[in-house]
């Protein structure tokens, strides 16, 4: 129910923004191909389907007739046997026998995974669709039927009505009925909360329609992959039947190991043929059932996490990077954090994503520096980069980071991991995960404090009192006792503010940090950091897509497109006369409140450019209403805004090759005449 | 604030919705106020912005316009037909002339359609009154090219192709193929880029001229209220606030709601105090809201009358309501 509105845009995990940026490029995010081990499965599996349709047409013996020479008779003879798998203990050809229980099995499985499979989904589908009542009494009516002991059942209805197939059937379907259910109860109670559903709901779909059209084939791929591990636990399940002697009247598998087994001593292989043909076909459709399943998440694909350090920068770009003007060890120019040429690369199954290409920016105690860009442009890597947090991919820095003197690239992992805890304070997105939701506020608080500073708990716990009256949450003793659940949104992104502040951080890194609240809450927690982070003299990164929150709290800022800064300067400055075509572009695309209601928007064409293989040239030519042939070929080098020279780090700068407000806007007719 | 109070509802209009009254039952037999006897109304033609923030109601109001939420209470009338009292196919039917954009673009596209089934799905369901499948086909290709899709490969492919931008077009060509009076769009562009979001805006622009769409915004972002918006109504928790033209709004904010949220803008240039000084404290429970005016427990201004009694929309200049009974002079 909509008891609770959506949260104010679209507020994304870490793990997503991640993802946004693992793949700039829709398109790419292609399926994972299902490998050799499906293959071979899926080939086993074929094999077994032949055997049993053309079974008849095979010159295979009888599998009842005997005159078999037995292992033991072949070996008196000095001879082989005369069948592959040789004979069982009565001079039966074992690969016939085997071969004759693959028909057994399969319409066993067949039948059973098709019918407990239909009734399954149907009851299952009903009931987390419907909900409410129907789902309450379908939930229960499948545990009881889960819990109900279906051997003792078999036991009753064998000794009436015998051991047809049809018997073993109808039994194993009832039994596997409740699984299926299950899982497709789930599967549908969650996809009725996605959009769409209410989406054809709003269209006028009938209920009917909802079940076929939009729930059902979203629905197909993981009752398959369920429906080859459930036709497995069949061939399972009668192989342990069969063992205690309830089978089938047909020659199957688990008969051939029951019969078998008295004699393994002597003939190990007339209970191991038939076992190992069970172990693979089981094996087969478990495989096939699980690699189903991957193509429903493809996002699954989990890479190992590894951080890796390329050498020191020496590219010629760094020269003409500003920061390098700057670039005395120690922050010798009083810079907090330093970054000089920082290139981080993600090694995706789709190719190595340049996340951060060549970024150089520095800040000072006292000063806030806004980063923003649009999604995927590779504004949270490049805080993320002067952490090291990474979610999931194996990842490259190169180039320079320091933060307050200390090489965060190549410094001691201890060194780091101080400078982590001490210097740094950082709030990213969204406080409900950024909170432990089963440790109470007043643990979590003191928690860097114990950890870092040594301090006693008692300390500890006074000085969480203070950080707390900071941060402006009222009634704080309680609070402290508080789990984050109890807490509004607000109230949580201020106490994660008060963590990151605890050890009086002199750099304060911030990734999106009012995305998830609302406009009134974001007005107190942007003045309460801009004034906390006056008051400390701290350096504050102030990352966002938000350009009026930019404008509103920040010293100085850097545009970021394409994974390169591509302007920055003082704030007052870029928004009074932006220079590169691409911040005049997003500046205008933002609706003005000075401006009348129905003002026609600026609106930036095409798509922002793939980061695993940028364009050569400057990367918004593309998508640049200015852009001419040299825009295309050339990468323009930073020129600075006025007097050079002193100060340059502070500077604005930009890299365009025709600047607005220098150049003309329309382009100069190339000689060429070639168009976009 | 908070006011209930029909006098500013117009007559001859296209949707009229009256005391409005949405609760959803909570645990040990408590009620949540979602939305708390809401009166508003639609003309032909006309874009009607509701902001607010979280737990506001303006999103439970869309959804009860639509009857995608259940109304405890009140009416929503559309071409002189009364919605509410409609239940099962008559409801189904009634309901065709509206149609909703959600705030996911690509959540709200069944991922294993192609866009051509997409598009039709209103067609397919409800049959359509063009002659023969030829030209229902020329008029989703017509549906598609404006709403900037009328590449040629576009109908084959399937959502996950697209952009989330891309997706909000295609959402868009599905709802506007079915020719609907009123579109409802709930946080349409808040999933979007600031450039992407651009385009959005403009491309609703456009279709309100060219199909004469008749448009209910909902939104919690001020700035994207103000560019798509003829009238503007601010609500909190479960009540409206204010409801006015949207440029006498922003000039002239009267509401002290609608004043902290303006105030709260980060880097507006508007004539308030900052916003700390005309809102404090939380939101208060929506199981338990205050009596009188809800916005009293927050106000700078509030005095024992605001607490006793609830004040009714009254009209302070043309066109412009506002419930307060002490609200700033326009």
């Amino acid at each position: 129910m909509a008891l609770v509105e959506p949260g104010p845009t679209g507020v994304k995990t870490q793990a997503e923004a991640v993802a946004s940026v693992v793949e700039p490029d829709e398109s790419a995010a292609a399926r994972q191909p299902l490998g050799l081990v499906f293959w071979l499965a899926a080939t086993w599996i074929a094999i077994l389907v032949f055997l049993a349709v053309f079974r008849d047409l095979l010159p295979l013996r009888d599998p009842e007739a005997l005159g078999i020479r037995t292992r033991e008779v072949a070996q008196n003879e000095g001879l082989g046997s005369n069948a592959w798998f040789g004979a069982d203990g009565q001079g039966r050809d074992l690969f016939a026998r085997v071969v004759e229980g693959v028909r057994p099995a399969l319409i066993l499985g067949i039948s059973v995974t098709l019918i407990a499979g239909l009734l399954g989904s149907v009851i299952g589908v009903t009931a987390g669709y419907l909900r409410g009542r129907v789902d309450a009494v379908t939930t229960i009516l499948i545990d009881i039927a889960l819990a109900f002991p279906g051997l003792v059942l078999l036991i009753s209805v064998r000794a009436t009505f015998g051991n047809s197939m049809l018997v073993f059937i109808t039994l194993f379907s009832l039994t596997s009925i409740p699984a299926y259910a299950r899982i497709v109860r789930g599967a549908s109670f969650a996809l009725s909360e996605r959009e769409f559903v209410d989406a054809a709901a709003a269209m006028g779909a009938t209920r009917r329609r909802i079940l076929l059209r939009e729930l059902a084939p979203n629905i197909a791929i993981p009752v398959l992959s369920f429906a080859f591990i459930g036709f497995a636990l069949v061939i399972v399940a009668e192989g342990g039947l069969a063992f205690i002697g309830l089978s089938l009247d047909e020659i199957t598998w688990g008969k051939l190991i029951a019969d078998g087994a008295g004699d393994i001593a002597q003939n190990p292989h007339i209970a191991l043929v038939p076992t190992t043909v069970m172990f693979l076909t089981i094996l087969a459709f478990n495989l096939v059932g699980d690699s189903l399943r991957q193509l429903y998440s493809p996002r699954e694909v989990a890479t190992q996490r590894r951080l890796r350090v390329g050498p020191h920068s020496n590219s010629p770009e760094m020269a003409t990077a500003p920061a390098a003007a700057s670039a005395e060890r120690n922050g010798a120019a009083g810079e907090v954090l330093s970054i000089r040429d920082l290139r981080t690369v993600l090694h995706t199954p789709n190719g190595d994503v340049r996340a951060v290409d060549g970024v150089s920016l520095s800040v000072r105690p006292g000063e806030a520096l806004g980063v923003v860009g649009e999604s995927g442009s590779g504004k949270t890597m490049i805080l993320r980069s002067i952490v090291g947090a990474f979610a999931l991919s194996d990842v490259t820095r190169s180039g320079d980071v320091e933060v307050a003197g200390l090489d965060m690239l190549r410094g001691e992992p201890d060194d780091i991991r101080r400078t982590l805890g001490t210097r740094i304070g950082m709030v990213s997105q969204n406080p409900l995960t950024a909170l432990n939701p089963v440790r109470r506020i007043e643990s979590q608080i003191t928690e860097p404090m114990l950890v870092h500073s040594g301090l006693s708990k008692a300390n500890a716990r006074s000085r969480a009192l203070d950080l707390m009256q900071q941060v402006g949450i009222p009634a704080p003793e309680k609070r402290l006792r508080d789990y984050p659940h109890q807490l509004s949104g607000g109230m949580r992104q201020r106490v994660t503010i008060a963590i990151a502040l605890a050890n009086e951080p002199d750099l304060f890194l911030a990734d999106e940090p009012t995305t998830a609240v609302d406009v009134t809450v974001q007005d107190q927690i942007l003045r309460l950091l801009s004034s906390l982070q006056q008051e400390r003299e701290m350096a504050m990164v102030l990352v966002t897509h938000d350009l009026a929150v930019v404008k509103g709290f920040t010293d100085r800022v850097a545009i970021v497109y394409g994974g390169e800064v591509i302007e920055s300067g003082p704030t007052a400055q870029i928004f009074a006369a932006p220079r590169h075509r691409y911040t005049v572009a997003l500046i205008a695309s933002m609706p003005d409140l000075d401006l009348p209601s129905h003002s026609e928007l600026t609106t930036i064409e095409g798509a922002p450019p793939s980061l695993i293989d940028p364009p050569i040239g400057c990367r918004f030519a593309a998508r640049c209403p200015a852009a001419h042939d040299i825009c295309r070929t050339t990468s323009p080098s930073v020129e600075h805004e006025g007097a050079s020279g002193a100060g340059a780090g502070d500077a604005h700068w930009f890299r365009c090759h025709f600047p607005a407000g220098v150049t003309a806007d329309e382009p100069m007719v190339d000689a060429a005449g070639e168009g976009r | 604030m908070a006011g209930s109070g029909n006098e500013h509802l117009r007559d001859e209009v296209l949707l009229s919705v009256t005391d409005l009254v949405v609760e959803f039952p909570a645990e040990r037999k408590q009620v949540v106020h979602a939305v708390s006897g809401v009166s508003f109304d639609l003309d032909a033609g006309e874009t009607l912005g509701i902001v607010g923030e979280s737990g506001c109601g303006k999103t439970t109001t869309g959804r009860a316009v639509m009857r995608l939420a259940p109304v405890t209470s009140g009416s929503v009338v559309l071409n002189g037909t009364d919605l509410t009292s409609l239940g099962g196919e008559p409801l189904r039917q009634a309901r065709r002339a509206m149609q909703m954009i959600f705030q996911d673009p690509v959540s709200s596209l069944n991922p294993s359609r192609r866009v051509r089934d997409i598009v039709r799905e209103g067609i397919e369901i409800w049959g359509s009154p063009r002659d023969g499948d030829a030209a229902d086909d020329d008029w989703i290709g017509e549906v598609l090219a404006s709403v900037g899709l009328g590449d040629e490969g576009v109908p084959d492919r399937r959502p996950h192709e697209f952009s989330g931008g891309q997706c909000q077009r295609i959402n868009i060509a599905r709802a506007l193929v079915m020719e609907p009076d009123v579109l409802i769009l709930d946080e349409p562009v808040s999933a979007l880029d600031v450039s992407v979001q651009a385009q959005i805006l403009n491309l609703l622009e456009g279709l309100k001229q060219r199909f004469g769409l008749t448009m209910l915004f909902i939104s919690h972002d001020l700035a994207v209220v103000k560019n798509i918006s003829d009238r503007v109504m601010v609500m909190y928790l479960g009540k409206v606030c204010e409801i006015a033209p949207t440029d006498d709004l922003y000039a002239r904010p009267t509401h002290p709601y609608s004043r902290a949220l303006l105030a709260s803008i980060p880097g507006h240039s508007l004539d308030l105090p900052p916003a700390g000084d005309l809102i404090s404290g939380e939101l208060p429970s929506p199981l338990d809201p205050p009596s009188g005016c809800r916005f009293r427990t927050r106000c700078p201004a509030a005095t024992e009358l605001c607490a006793s009694t609830e004040p009714e929309l009254s009209e302070v200049a043309v066109g412009h309501w506002v419930a307060c009974h002490h609200p700033a002079s326009p």
